[in-house]
């Protein structure tokens, strides 16, 4: 069993969110709060600003006409559209690295975060749940943890993939055999440490076990199902590969029909490809270097 | 499902050193080629499928990546993508090969893909289901399948070399030949 210290070691050496994130999650939950919060959340971010006004320039985000400004985009696309921006130009630096121990080269994770938060956004449309940005961080940084793990030295991946082959059970189960903890517990630690909001930690914490969860939660069912579409579709699955058990009971909690589900598998892949350039996802060739 | 997992000719093979695919087949999309340098490659076939067809008097062969089963449940996107769904995307590939000069009695089809998730029983079993309306179709028409690798929890990747119609499937670092 690996020692705790080369894990919380791990964890410190991350490269922390901005704060925008946090700070703009507590403007969504506050109703008093505008756009002038956001355009103050978001100027003291250096390079938050730039990156922002050309994704919602893009024509994925249906802008009808130039948007030069924070408080234009926030006025034309909406705070959640804009939050969901913000989001992902803070979460790119954390989530590209390579994860050695899963075998994702760089950028592999980063396309799997970003096809996970795609799909959790659009099964939260499918099935009317308004305010369903906290289920949206959350996947995309549900696999944070894999970071810390799949980079410590010492932690013998290959006896974990060999357990959960013989055993039959999935990957995280056969972490926390070898390992002592699995990559969703160490991903919601550091979303503490980070203080995110409590809501966006349970769903990283729970996303591969949302029934163990007590009281449920309709944000994590929905990151879960949204994780092992993404997971199933191939959209960046590592050394795990399908080793992991779908709840059918999250699916059915939150009113998920298959019909829908093959919607939204159909739905995320378009989205994926128009917003490869402007997210900076790799491309298939990026597996060459496995 | 679990008797699927078939590779049909030579035993598992460790290549010295990783095979490059230069052409690269992407999810939900399709390449046919009769340029003989050419090596067709399609990544991280989880529960999608992917089909290799080949005319080996003519050299001429294409390979798919459909991710879903059936395309009625978007039609806007299968009229825009039809390789995205195994309906649309399988005969469109018959048919641009017969197109190039291939004919169907010559034709050799492999198929890799179609994993589950671990009990998979109710979430969705679209590797399943990717898989019988594949089989479907090929009887439906009275062609055979005379290679596969598939089912089972495994992420693959799928390559057909133009020049010897060769069909690889590599699993982790194994190679199989189909
Ligand atoms: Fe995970
Ligand atoms: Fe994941």
């Amino acid at each position: 069993m690996i020692e705790a210290h080369k894990i919380v070691e791990g964890i410190d050496a991350l490269p922390t969110m901005p704060i925008a994130v946090s700070r703009m999650a507590q403007a969504l939950a506050d109703p008093d709060a505008g756009i002038k919060d956001v355009v103050d959340i978001v100027k003291y971010e250096p390079g938050l600003t730039g990156n922002i006004l050309k994704m919602a320039n893009s024509a994925y985000f249906g802008s009808t006409g130039p948007i030069d400004s924070i408080h234009q985009a926030v006025t034309r696309l909406g705070m959640q559209q804009v939050f969901r921006l913000v989001v992902i130009s803070s979460a790119h630096t954390t989530m590209a690295p390579s994860v050695s121990g899963y075998d994702m080269p760089s950028g592999a994770l980063w396309r799997h975060s970003v096809a996970c938060a795609l799909a959790t956004q659009c099964l939260a449309e499918q099935i009317g749940v308004g305010r369903a940005e906290t289920a949206f961080t959350s996947a995309l940084l549900h696999d944070v943890g894999k970071l810390v793990i799949g980079n410590c030295l010492g932690i013998d991946f290959a006896a974990i993939e060999k357990y959960a082959g013989d055993n039959g059970v999935p990957f995280e189960q056969a972490e926390r055999q070898i390992i002592g903890a699995d990559h969703a517990q160490i991903g919601a630690a550091i979303l503490e440490k980070w203080h995110l909001p409590q809501e966006v930690v349970a769903g990283v914490r729970w996303h591969h076990e949302p029934d163990a969860l007590e009281g449920k939660s309709p944000m994590v069912d929905l990151v879960h199902v949204a994780d092992a579409i993404c997971v199933s579709m191939g959209l960046g699955t590592g050394r795990d590969g399908l080793y992991h058990r779908p709840s059918s009971s999250a699916r059915t909690r939150c009113g998920i029909s298959k019909l829908t589900m093959e919607q939204v598998i159909s739905r995320t892949l378009g989205a994926m490809n128009e917003l490869a350039d402007l997210f900076s996802l790799p491309k298939e060739e990026a597996y060459h270097a496995l | 499902m679990e008797t699927m997992i078939a590779g049909t000719a030579a035993p598992p093979k460790t290549m010295p050193k990783r095979r490059l695919g230069n052409v690269v087949v992407g999810i939900s999309d399709m390449q046919i080629s009769n340029r003989p340098g050419d090596l067709l490659v399609t990544y991280s076939l989880g529960s999608c499928l992917g089909v290799t067809m080949y005319d080996p008097q003519i050299k001429v062969g294409g390979l798919i990546h459909c991710m879903l089963p059936l395309s009625k449940v978007d039609p806007q996107k299968a009229a825009s993508s039809p390789f995205m769904f195994v309906d649309t995307g399988i005969p469109e590939l018959y048919r641009r090969l017969l197109e190039m000069g291939a004919k169907k009695n010559r034709l050799i089809v492999k198929a890799a893909g179609c994993s589950q998730l671990l009990d998979d029983r109710k979430l969705f079993e679209i590797g399943k289901r990717n898989y019988t309306i594949f089989r479907k179709m090929l009887w439906k028409n009275n062609i055979l399948i005379s290679g596969e690798h598939v089912g089972g929890s495994l992420s693959r990747t799928l390559f057909l070399d133009i020049a010897a119609g060769e069909v690889i499937v590599r699993v982790k670092d194994e190679e199989v030949i189909l």
